[in-house]
């Protein structure tokens, strides 16, 4: 996994882990890699990845069953609120850009609602022109 | 947390020239610590002195043990075998390692030499550079001690090799041990440190923790060390 | 921290190495020479047990260089360095392996003579026989030629680990000094050390030549029996002032070679 050297370790760690949870690459109740194989997986140290845990522990989305190891959440309500997080963490960055382009509230939506139109007249005009 | 390794007021001057001057460094447990510097800036001084290689003034405890006898046997330096005539085999040099340190465990040498892939029938002289690291770093880890000190273990070494090497040490470091890697070129192990130690103008510029480079400046390591050759930090803002 | 015998046996591994290899030279140089001798057709059953008697002297000098370079060598290697043990305890394991090592290869040397003087008994015989004759003539001592022959091998050991610790001595100070001097001086420092460790190790071995040749005939000659052992004391007390000096400067000065 290659990382970006600017935003910490064990925030890029947990981001990676809620992709393979949100993606079903990581199913509800399925059982974590061992700390240390995540750490070798990942080229990582190993009190890197355990922050990264222990704030998903704390935070609920991954529980910890001791001697057995750590398990994604089964509640699924949790991890609909982790999908609602990460989507409006995402939105938000991209309606900051645009709100700083000096786009209101409206002219927003309505250049997301085009853009995804346009985006997919463009893969036709691609097909197309191939 | 328990400190592994601790240094007071360490000066070392070698003909008349000071290269390190009181020095003052304190080590946790547990950790993966990057000493970074330019060549020539003392990183390999304060590794020989901490193992004793180098006779400075100042005080250094190792494990709680200051005399250097007693400290040699709670660190594993990265030595690079020039110790032995170079007709000797890759077996021949673990079998010196077994027999002359008792905290030597052979199975973990075993499992890292498969690992690396590393021929024991082979001669030193025959060992390309990347593998003879390959070969000193496994029996430098195989060594079940408190501070694991790797000099430059990267130089001149290919991607794959290193690629290996960065595994090994995250794969068989004992988790209360301590690791000190010195490197000049730091992005290849950022990922994996826990703190950095940057040596500069004789003494220790820095001494921070790598996530606690990219939470507070927002910066990349490598641009957090080079800010600091570059005579002053002015990448704080943008 | 690593046991004494440890460390011995990985140190002199090494060291009986090189004379396994210096014997296996000698036995080469001997199988030549003897062909040789077969081609020219004066062989007989003694030639091996003379070009024994003849190559010897080779492995014995070129063993001492050879382990006198281990020697040093180790002083200044962190392979051995990094061991942890005390330094007093390493330059005893060090110079016992060294010294081991040696007395190896008087045994080597011992057995191999015996083994073709065995050969070319029938040659070698009256020879031998002469040479009882002649020491019993010539020699008050000669009722025990045996211990006339140890007290000559103790007086030759003690004499090797005296050039040993002395020629530790001269590395040692030359390279505690060496890190503690400006570059352009060391030069100038080392080369009066060796100077002048030259001129003292000459007086000393042509003070001690003069001992030798003077307990020899004392041995020999049977005058004052006590006299002899003085200069064997002598060269004691130098071994173990040196010792002490070298054990000082390896703790407090002497560095490895770097990295």
């Amino acid at each position: 996994m290659k990382f970006d050297d600017k935003i910490p370790i064990y925030y890029q760690i947990k981001t990676y882990l809620y992709h393979a949870m949100l993606t079903g690459k990581l199913q509800p109740g399925a059982q974590l890699p061992a700390v240390r194989q995540l750490a070798v997986d990942l080229t990582v140290n190993v009190n890197t990845v355990q922050r990264a845990l222990a704030e998903m522990i704390t935070e609920g989305t991954i529980v910890s069953q001791r001697g057995k190891g750590n398990f994604v959440t089964e509640d699924q309500a949790r991890l609909a609120q982790l999908k609602e997080t990460l989507v409006m963490s995402q939105l938000a960055q991209v309606y900051r850009q645009l709100h700083a382009l000096n786009l209101s509230d409206t002219e927003i939506v309505a250049s997301l609602q085009r853009y995804i139109e346009h985006r997919e007249g463009q893969v036709d005009d691609k097909s197309i022109n191939d | 947390m328990t400190k592994v390794l601790t240094i007071k007021d360490l000066t070392y001057k070698q003909n008349r020239k000071t290269i390190l001057s009181s020095v003052a460094l304190e080590l946790d447990s547990g950790k993966i610590v990057g000493l970074l510097g330019e060549n020539g800036a003392g990183k390999t001084t304060l590794m020989r002195l901490i193992t004793g290689s180098a006779k400075g003034k100042g005080q250094i405890t190792v494990s709680g043990e200051a005399e250097t006898a007693k400290r040699k046997a709670h660190v594993s330096f990265s030595e690079q075998l020039h110790g032995f005539s170079t007709g000797y085999k890759v077996e021949q040099v673990v079998k010196f390692y077994q027999t002359v340190y008792p905290d030597f465990d052979l199975s973990r040498y075993q499992a890292m030499a498969e690992f690396l892939q590393i021929d024991g029938t082979k001669k030193l002289a025959a060992l390309s550079k990347g593998m003879k690291e390959k070969v000193v770093i496994a029996l430098t880890l195989a060594r079940q001690t408190d501070l694991y000190l790797l000099d430059e273990p990267f130089s001149g070494i290919d991607s794959m090799s290193r690629k290996r090497i960065i595994s090994s040490i995250l794969q068989w470091k004992p988790d209360a041990a301590t690791i000190l890697i010195s490197d000049h070129y730091v992005t290849e192990i950022a990922p994996i440190l826990d703190e950095i130690v940057i040596v500069k103008d004789q003494g220790i510029a820095v001494h921070t923790g790598a996530d606690t480079i990219r939470d507070e400046k927002g910066l990349e390591i490598e641009d957090y060390y080079e800010s600091f050759y570059a005579g002053g930090d002015n990448h704080d803002e943008i | 921290m690593t046991k004494f015998s440890n460390l011995f046996k990985a140190m002199s591994g090494s060291k009986f190495r090189s004379i396994h290899q210096l014997m296996l030279l000698e036995l080469a140089a001997v199988v030549i020479s003897s062909v040789w001798s077969l081609v020219r057709g004066d062989f007989s059953s003694a030639t091996l047990f003379y070009s024994v008697m003849g190559w010897s002297i080779i492995p014995y000098l070129v063993s001492f260089v050879l382990l006198s370079v281990r020697n040093e060598q180790a002083f200044t290697r962190d392979t051995f360095r990094l061991v942890p043990m005390k330094d007093s305890v390493f330059y005893a394991v060090n110079l016992l392996s060294t010294f081991v090592s040696f007395l190896y290869l008087l045994v080597l040397q011992a057995v191999l003579m015996l083994v073709t003087a065995l050969i070319g008994w029938s040659t070698l015989s009256p020879i031998y026989d002469d040479m009882q004759m002649n020491i019993q003539q010539f020699s008050r001592f000669g009722t025990n030629p045996v211990g006339a022959c140890l007290g000559m091998l103790a007086v030759m050991l003690v004499i090797y680990l005296l050039a040993w610790s002395t020629v530790s001595l001269v590395h040692l100070i030359t390279s505690a000094a060496s890190s503690y001097l400006p570059r352009a001086r060391q030069r100038l420092v080392n080369g009066i050390v060796y100077v002048v460790m030259i001129l003292l190790t000459f007086r000393v071995v042509s003070f001690l030549m003069g001992q030798v040749a003077w307990i020899s005939t004392s041995l020999m000659g049977n005058t004052t029996v006590n006299s002899w052992w003085v200069g064997l004391l002598v060269m004691v007390i130098i071994i173990v002032v040196e010792t002490v000096a070298n054990i000082f400067l390896l703790s407090k000065w002497v560095e490895t070679a770097a990295n």
